[in-house]
């Protein structure tokens, strides 16, 4: 017998009341290890994924560039333009490797309800920004007008494969498929690229371009270059590591209120167990003072409390664990729908100093939570309760 | 009789409750020798201070006045109460004493062996290889140290609570109406385990309202009413 075995085999005693305390920890740290888990998947992906765009700055429109800028990325449509003849301002600054066009817009057909988005590029120079790129098939020419390459979710999904004819109803035109890209795990592969000229065509833009892509020669140049190129009139510059900076001050301030939401959810678990605590040792007074007569000190009642409540803070906790790892893909899907720019990758990283984190916070609770019922145990004096019942 | 054979000598001890402007007089100047071995009987109807007797000769409770020396160690000086404090009664009672409730107070998710063990828990002590087995086989109880309390008669419960009792080898066993919730056969049976343990050495007193059983095993018999000694015991035996 030992003070472990005792405190479980109590808690055995009332099993629903323990298993719904518990479940009040569970839910509450179920919510803190999907969010620690991902916060850090979420910034790791949108991490990876602009560091394989390739491109270091986007020129665009002159308005709301950090929100252009996440849109073009993720396959948004905005409303402005720049011409065409700005590229060739952009083109000549000094440290800029390459500067590419990209023409960005969507084909919604209401039939299918199906919504393409379609990146109008000039493919031998946008090439050079996708090194992770690996193509089944081969790339257009500029003035191809009957061509397109599709992302590798696009070829799925609608069963494409090379050689095959992709029909956009509400433009009226037949393409055919001479590319297939592998699969990229990013934005890429829900796109469909066609000729630049073609994509402006298509959407009567002659003549413009949503943004200019932009990779330069010494990353460490990116504030001076930048500074230049928002001398021209009508750009403004996003770096990426600015569109990163502050999607994920987005998220952040999402997170600092889901936090919010996880310590009330803990202060009500901790409240739960405290209650249930509580109530149990009420009911077991005369059984406290019987282990005061058998020769209990205060520090055993107080000992036999604290490891009770232990026992169901961290089995609350390991619950909220398991519950969170294995419901990660459900609450990723449901987090997906409801964030902006969400990655492509999967957003729950899960590590053990995470798991360990939860373990260590139901323990915290655990022991916030034992403190006044095991003072409240150890005051029962084994005389009080021991009544002859008449 | 020497003076030296008393292992608990209770001099005028009085116990007065405040209830409102009245005051109870639980045990009124009570004086009593108990000795080393015997098993002494506390009879009488209910209110008449039994219990409150032997919890004071028990150290569970503290009397309003009077003198208590258990084993030479002077506990409660007659007239100023030492102010002990709960820690120290309850080491007090950890050295010397074993109780036995009228109702068991089993835990109904430990086994037989595991209510047996409890006071080694609490006193620290570790359970040697065969002593829980030692006293199932003292009790009639071996074969049942797995069963749960649920599983037993109220006689077997009482035993396995008398078990738990002796299981820390105490000098004394203290026992309130033991018999009080059962039938008359497993009554005597519990009589005669308290019986054959003082025979062993071990001193045992006990509360009765069952004054023919008592009289049937206890070595000694005191008769209380109104918190007072009226037979037996009138003085210092």
């Amino acid at each position: 017998m030992n003070f472990f075995r005792l405190a479980y085999k109590n808690l055995l005693r009332r099993k629903i009341r323990t298993v719904l305390t518990i479940q009040g920890i569970a839910i509450a740290i179920f919510v803190l290890f999907s969010l620690l888990s991902f916060q850090e998947g979420y910034q790791k992906s949108l991490t990876q994924e602009m560091e394989e765009m390739g491109i270091n700055i986007l020129a665009v429109p002159k308005g709301c560039p950090y929100e252009a800028a996440s849109l073009i990325v993720h396959g948004g449509v905005i409303p402005k333009y720049l011409d065409e003849k700005d590229l060739a301002s952009v083109s000549k600054i000094d440290g800029i490797e390459l500067a590419t066009p990209i023409f960005l817009s969507q084909i919604y057909e209401p039939e299918q309800e199906r919504t393409s988005i379609i990146y109008g590029i000039k493919a031998q120079d946008y090439v050079k920004l996708k090194p992770g790129w690996k193509l089944n098939g081969e790339y257009f020419n500029d003035n191809d007008t009957a061509s397109i390459v599709i992302g590798n979710e696009v070829a799925y999904q609608e069963k494409f494969s090379v050689g095959d004819e992709v029909y956009f109803p509400t433009v009226g035109k037949v393409y055919k498929v001479t590319g297939v890209l592998a699969r990229t795990g990013g934005q890429d592969d829900g796109f469909y690229f066609l000729p630049l000229a073609e994509a402006q065509r298509i959407f009567d833009k002659i003549g413009k371009i949503t943004a200019v892509a932009i990779k330069i020669k010494d990353l460490s140049k990116v504030g001076e270059i930048s500074k230049t190129l928002e001398e021209i009139p009508d750009i403004q510059v996003v770096t990426m590591a600015q569109v990163l900076g502050t999607i994920l001050n987005l998220v952040g301030s999402a997170r600092t209120l889901i936090f919010s939401v996880v310590v009330i959810a803990l202060i009500i678990g901790t409240l739960g167990i405290v209650n249930t605590m509580f109530v149990t040792i009420y009911e077991r007074k005369k059984e406290i003072g019987i282990f005061k007569a058998i020769g209990a000190g205060n520090f055993d009642i107080i000992k036999l409390i604290i490891i009770e409540t232990l026992i169901i803070a961290i089995l609350g906790g390991v619950e909220g664990s398991i519950l969170s790892f294995v419901g990660g893909r459900l609450v990723e899907g449901f987090v997906r729908s409801a964030i902006p720019y969400a990655p492509k990758r999967m957003m729950f990283t899960f590590r053990f100093s995470t798991f360990f984190i939860a373990i260590a916070y139901s323990i915290i609770i655990g022991v916030i939570a034992a403190i006044f019922p095991s003072l409240k145990a150890s005051s029962v004096s084994p005389l009080e309760t021991i009544r002859k019942e008449e | 009789m020497n003076n030296d054979q008393f292992i608990i000598k209770a001099e005028s001890l009085t116990k007065v409750y405040k209830m409102g402007r009245e005051e109870i007089h639980a045990v009124a100047d009570v004086s009593v020798n108990i000795e080393k071995g015997k098993f002494y009987s506390f009879v009488g109807p209910s209110g008449s201070g039994k219990s409150t007797l032997l919890n004071l000769l028990g150290v569970l409770d503290s009397p309003s006045r009077g003198r208590l020396t258990i084993f030479e160690e002077e506990i409660y000086n007659g007239g100023k109460k030492r102010n002990l404090s709960q820690g120290t009664l309850t080491a007090i009672r950890r050295k010397y004493f074993g109780f036995v409730f009228q109702n068991f107070y089993l835990l109904p998710t430990l086994t037989v062996s595991e209510n047996i063990s409890l006071p080694l828990l609490f006193l620290k002590k570790k359970t040697e290889p065969g002593q829980i087995l030692n006293v199932l086989q003292k009790l009639g109880l071996e074969g049942r140290g797995r069963h749960l309390p649920s599983q037993l008669s109220g006689g077997e419960m009482q035993r396995v609570a008398i078990g738990r009792a002796l299981v820390a080898n105490p000098q004394i066993i203290i026992a309130d109406e033991p018999t009080g919730n059962l039938d008359s056969k497993n009554a005597a049976m519990v009589f005669e385990v308290f019986k054959k343990l003082s025979q062993e050495g071990i001193t045992v007193l006990t509360a009765t309202h069952d004054v023919q059983l008592a009289q049937t095993c206890s070595d000694k018999i005191i008769r209380l009413k109104d918190g007072k000694i009226v037979e037996g015991e009138a003085g210092i035996c």
